[in-house]
């Protein structure tokens, strides 16, 4: 199986958001869920993911909440804001808009 | 930023700031569960335990440079960075009191002439007159339209036109110049005679004398807002007019 590509600049954010749209989930499950959803295609190192959430944290777009595991383990779980969702909403305008024009260039050029 | 998310940060740099510990606390364990979950996917995977911890170690990699890096996003470094400079500052004046005495005096000495300078300055140069009413006080200059910079005095016909015409000012007065020919013109305009150029105000608790260049109206009731008492009566006014 070839390596997993590693992320393009700028898109961590909004695929920690989308992770984080459905449930509230733990770092180890964010990029767990990260890997398994690109179908390991993608994968988020511990030295990218652990700042990014702490960031979205501090910048007020998710929240903590140390909780219990299925397994009965405590752990931080973050979960999407109000002002998360609405900036999600953006990360993906803006998504949308860059790949479809890498798209236009791929096929005209 | 709407006003939810504002406390929400908010309170995140305030925690950042009072409850260090705790929070680095809760990323050491953040960074243990992670670490945990690694040694599991690695012993399910057949790893016999000692090695799926030395995998998940390396896995994971330098552990401290990584909560370092979590830290950082606090945005509140700086005030700690602030703190332990500060600390350190303290530290090394103890330790060298000769040091201190002589930076602390350099300080003080420049620090205190500085500010008797300045606060002379700021009161004779830029205090505010001792007037009631300072601040509706105006200066009129005329200046040439194709050189604002060169501001001179008006002409007396001038400043009895505007005196005559202009609405926007309570009470207009002139201080004329020595020279003769403006102060005929002067009284001209006003249909005035030549008349003394001090005055003193009398009666008052503490007297003043109080000199003035040749004025046109009363310059008092300009500058006091009060018809003063005791001036002698030949000063020239332009009344009426």
């Amino acid at each position: 199986m070839p390596k997993p590509s590693d992320l393009l600049q700028g898109t961590l954010d909004l695929l920690i958001l989308k992770t984080l749209a459905r449930d509230p989930l733990h770092g180890w499950a964010i990029a767990k869920r990260i890997q398994q959803l690109s179908d390991e295609v993608l994968s988020v190192r511990q030295g990218s993911l652990y700042p990014a959430l702490h960031r979205l944290e501090q910048q007020g777009w998710i929240t903590a909440e140390w909780k219990d595991t299925d397994l009965g383990r405590s752990a931080k779980f973050y979960a999407l804001t109000r002002e998360g969702k609405q900036q999600l909403a953006r990360e993906l305008q803006s998504w949308t808009r860059l790949s479809s024009a890498v798209r236009l260039l791929l096929k005209r050029a | 930023m709407t006003l939810l998310r504002r406390l929400r940060v908010l309170r995140q740099r305030l925690r950042s700031s009072w409850r260090k510990e705790a929070m680095d606390a809760e990323l050491h364990k953040e960074f243990a569960f992670h670490l945990d979950q690694l040694v599991h996917e690695n012993i399910a995977e057949g790893m016999p335990p000692g090695e799926a911890r030395s995998a998940a170690r390396r896995t994971l990699g330098n552990a401290g440079l990584l909560e370092e890096e979590c830290r950082d996003q606090r945005r509140v470094a700086w005030l700690h960075d602030l703190w332990q400079d500060l600390c350190y500052g303290a530290r090394m004046l103890r330790r060298n009191p000769g040091f201190s005495i002589i930076a602390i005096s350099s300080l003080a000495l420049g620090i205190g002439g500085n500010t008797a300078i300045l606060g002379v300055m700021g009161s004779v140069l830029l205090g505010d007159l001792s007037l009631p009413h300072a601040d509706r006080l105006v200066v009129i200059r005329t200046f040439p339209l194709e050189n604002p910079q060169q501001s001179s005095n008006a002409s007396v016909p001038d400043y009895l036109a505007w005196k005559e015409q202009s609405r926007s000012f309570e009470v207009m007065g002139a201080s004329l110049s020595d020279q003769k020919a403006d102060w005929e013109a002067f009284h001209a305009g006003c249909g005035l005679r030549r008349t003394a150029s001090r005055s003193c105000r009398r009666g008052a608790r503490h007297p003043a004398e109080i000199h003035q260049r040749r004025w046109g109206i009363p310059q008092f009731t300009l500058l006091t807002c009060s018809k003063p008492a005791g001036i002698e009566d030949h000063l020239p006014t332009c009344s009426g007019r």
